[in-house]
């Protein structure tokens, strides 16, 4: 049967239940927006530590 | 079956179906697929949809499950947007600034600049990385400045274990080369402002002469990107209702070579640039066109880069932008503000860098807003945990309450996202 339904992404945060945050990621209006901060380009300093680099 | 629309996104982009849960996965529908969806939220099965279908897309949509998110934090301070100048050796038309603050050339000393340091180190507690962000008016007029409280903040990051990393933001008249080898040697970040080609660029960027800027600015942000194309640089240009179309400037700036481009909304009351509701279809046209461009080429445009994977945690994203929080601005003569773009408007000081008496009452509205919840608009919409809740200085600007959502900021925060989410399916090229 041909599927109506396919998975492209599975919930990357879904585990985090119950988990505190670390609070080593970064602002979110920090730089490159300024004005129109957005969560979502947050990168966690645990799973990707960022170089030297702002992004 | 009962499905939470704050939970769910369907939405349709050049003819393909995706839906999308809060908690960010992502699935791809057909035709038959996102009319069932579309029914379940109405509440009413299609006859036209078989019950096959319908068991299929149940199954999916009854694996999500609500997360209870922890709030409990005591959040620190770790970041701080140091306004070494509030004076500009530019004029543009639209520039936040020059609305709400004095009139007078301002700069910031080296003894402010680097209490500011000491702020930053003594409140982050035990935070490792922490940063620091030169802004203005144009930072550069106070390059000596910048030059002396960066090296200060090094030594301190190095004598005590934490990992500083240090933004400027600039119109790029005076980033030669003599000052680009200081920024690289310094490890400073660069945000250029450049809004497109020469035309867009000069329609608002004008000398204080009332000139335009594009022409002295662009050799230098052409040698930025040369000598920094793994990063470590963003160009950042806004667009208005004058400039609506911006997705050629996009394709000028990936032209000239630029591989960090940002290109943002102008935020105003003047009603001949601002952008309203109106805009939205023309955005979202735009907003297609930057997303097939970035799919061709190599090119990093700010909001469509959501890391997912590698993103933030969920209790982070559960929370805003953290002005006033975790992040506040600090003007040239010591006062502290939640963030730049409430520099000005007294009504919103938190207090002053020598005095270290930060205003308990103002701060906790701001620590209250910094959670999604607490946002009874916000709390609903399904793009809460990639948004954060918007800009609180957007709402005090267009509605003159911080509380009080700026509903075309979120229109467009949601094209964004779909775009982001469809560039990832494309990327990931995927297909039903």
């Amino acid at each position: 049967m041909e599927k109506h339904i396919r998975v492209i992404m599975e919930s990357p945060i879904a585990k985090d239940k119950g988990k505190k945050n670390c609070q080593e990621c970064q602002t979110p209006c920090r730089s490159a927006c300024k004005t129109s901060m957005t969560v979502g380009n947050l990168v966690c300093e645990v799973k990707k530590p960022l170089g030297k680099w702002t992004w | 079956m009962d499905l939470v629309k704050r939970d769910w996104h369907l939405f349709n982009i050049k003819g393909e179906y995706f839906l999308f849960n809060s908690l960010g996965s992502l699935y791809q529908l057909d035709e038959e697929g996102a009319k069932a969806v579309k029914s379940l939220f109405d509440g009413l099965k299609d006859s036209y949809v078989s019950e096959e279908t319908y068991r299929e897309i149940e199954e999916i949509l009854s694996s999500y499950n609500p997360i209870k998110i922890r709030t409990d934090e005591n959040l620190t301070l770790k970041s701080l947007c140091i306004n070494v100048s509030h004076s500009c050796n530019m004029a543009c038309d639209y520039c936040f600034t020059r609305h709400n603050l004095s009139s007078n050339e301002s700069f910031m000393s080296l003894e402010i600049a680097y209490r500011a340091i000491d702020l930053l180190f003594e409140s982050s507690r035990d935070v490792r990385n922490i940063e620091i962000d030169f802004f203005g008016g144009e930072p550069l007029l106070n390059l000596d400045v910048i030059r002396k409280t960066s090296i200060y903040g090094r030594e301190k990051a190095k004598e005590l274990g934490k990992h500083l990393r240090i933004t400027l933001t600039t119109n790029g008249l005076l980033l030669d080369e003599k000052v680009l080898d200081l920024l690289d040697e310094l490890e400073i970040s660069i945000v250029l402002s450049l809004d497109g080609g020469k035309e867009v660029h000069d329609k608002f960027r004008h000398l204080v002469n009332g000139n335009g800027s594009f022409n002295h600015i662009l050799p230098n942000a052409i040698e930025l990107a040369r000598r920094r194309q793994d990063g470590g640089y963003y160009i950042r240009g806004t667009y208005t209702a004058e400039t609506i179309n911006f997705s050629n400037s996009f394709k000028e700036l990936v032209d000239l070579g630029f591989r960090y481009i940002s290109l943002e909304p102008v935020v105003s009351n003047d009603c001949k640039i601002s952008i309203k509701k109106e805009h939205i279809p023309i955005l979202r046209i735009e907003y297609e066109k930057v997303a097939e461009e970035c799919l061709k080429n190599d090119v990093k445009f700010f909001h469509f880069e959501l890391p997912f994977e590698e993103g933030a945690c969920l209790p982070r994203l559960a929370r805003g932008c953290g002005a006033g929080v975790e992040y506040m601005a600090i003007t040239p003569n010591g006062d502290i503000y939640p963030c730049h773009q409430f520099v000005g408007y007294t009504q919103f000081r938190l207090g002053e860098i020598n005095r270290k008496d930060i205003d308990k009452r103002l701060r906790g509205k701001f620590i209250h807003l910094n959670n999604i919840d607490s946002k009874p608009i916000c709390k609903e919409c399904w793009a809460r945990y990639l948004c954060g809740g918007g800009c609180l200085a957007n709402n005090f600007i267009i509605n003159k309450d911080i509380e009080e959502p700026y509903r075309v900021g979120c229109e467009i925060q949601k094209l964004r996202i779909e775009y982001a989410l469809w560039l990832r399916a494309k990327r990931m090229e995927v297909k039903v």
